[in-house]
């Protein structure tokens, strides 16, 4: 069983991704798409320690050459975010979700999808051209509970 | 990274210092040749200046005439009627090229812009005076009025609104750039603690 969890109060700048208690850097994009009826896509795309961008299956594959950080965030800072935590092996029938301490019950769906902007580099990064149509950061985090009644939630996690 | 940021900062400010230069080298340079405007032939020689009573030579550099071309053409009067009656007229004698000699009268007036006059007679400019941090870069040149007896009169160098407006667009495009930077460097320290590239 893998763990994997996204720390953030809902920005893509204060956003850390764990895999295995270890943080990860380097990351250039999240997708979540766990459902009920056995939908299990967790992709995460990284630049590796070579340079090379890999995309990876998290819970069934290798994450080769993916580059680990020591915690960014203190104690102080994890007060204002939250932590979603997906325990799995792969199969939807073992996955468990958890935010903050608890362990969630009930899921219909959990959608989660993370993109980073491409930084510029250089004196790009100063001079930079507004005109230009942004790579606006994406952050979308969605959960949806079947209440007792039957009814469907949709929550946003973060 | 830290490099990355230094050389950008770097280049920044040669390409600020090389637009001010861009933007003002012309006029110095114009005032180093003698005036005349395009850079065709001129027909005022170049005299070399002479203290009177020291009979010493203080420069070779002509003084621009703007009398002998261009649109701003001032008269005796106008210049009098400008700038009022001056506390000191120094007579200076120049000599040109063809050793023919040149009277100045350069007129004094007290403050700064007198004694930007006597620096510019003297051939005393300064690479400084290119620059918007220097109180010269917002000076016009001296304004030359040659009278009908041959000698020249020499009126100081008036505020240029047009280089003030230079200078405030330059500062605030150096109060920009420097706030971007802080800017970007505040970004880029919250975006280390993120996971995201």
């Amino acid at each position: 069983m893998a763990t994997f969890s996204i720390e953030s109060n809902g920005r893509i700048e204060k956003t850390a991704i764990y895999f295995n208690g270890e943080q990860l850097s380097g990351i250039k994009e999240v997708f979540l798409n766990l459902d009920e009826e056995g939908s299990f896509d967790a992709i995460l795309q990284y630049e590796g320690t070579d340079k090379q961008v890999y995309t990876k299956q998290i819970f069934t594959e290798q994450l080769t050459a993916i580059k680990t950080v020591s915690p960014s965030f203190t104690e102080e800072d994890a007060i204002e975010l939250i932590t979603l935590t997906v325990e799995s092996d792969g199969n939807i029938d073992n996955t468990i979700i958890i935010i903050g301490e608890e362990v969630m019950e009930g899921v219909v769906s959990i959608f989660i999808h993370l993109k980073g902007a491409e930084n510029k580099s250089g004196i790009r990064k100063i001079f930079g051209n507004k005109m230009q149509i942004p790579n606006i950061p994406e952050f979308r985090a969605e959960i949806t509970f079947r209440n007792e009644d039957g009814t469907l939630d949709m929550e946003a996690i973060f | 990274m830290k490099g990355k940021i230094r050389t950008t900062r770097l280049l920044g400010l040669v390409f600020l210092l090389f637009s001010v230069m861009a933007i003002t080298m012309p006029d110095i340079a114009e005032a180093r040749r003698g005036g005349s405007f395009g850079g065709f032939r001129s027909f005022r020689s170049r005299p070399s200046l002479v203290q009177k009573g020291r009979g010493k030579s203080f420069s070779n550099q002509s003084p621009k005439s703007r009398t002998s071309f261009g649109g701003t053409r001032m008269t005796s009067q106008q210049a009098k009627a400008k700038y009022g009656t001056p506390r000191k007229v120094q007579q200076t004698v120049g000599k040109n090229s063809s050793g023919a000699s040149q009277v100045y009268n350069m007129h004094h007036y007290g403050g700064y812009s007198s004694g930007l006059m006597t620096g510019y007679m003297m051939g005393h400019t300064s690479a400084l005076w290119l620059f918007p941090f220097h109180p010269a870069f917002y000076y016009s040149q001296p304004h030359y009025v040659e009278n009908p007896d041959g000698t020249i009169d020499v009126y100081p160098p008036t505020l240029s609104f047009g280089r003030i407006l230079i200078g405030l667009i330059l500062l605030f495009a150096i109060a920009r750039f420097v706030f971007r930077i802080i800017a970007k460097a505040s970004k880029s320290r919250q975006a280390k603690q993120s996971s995201f590239l």
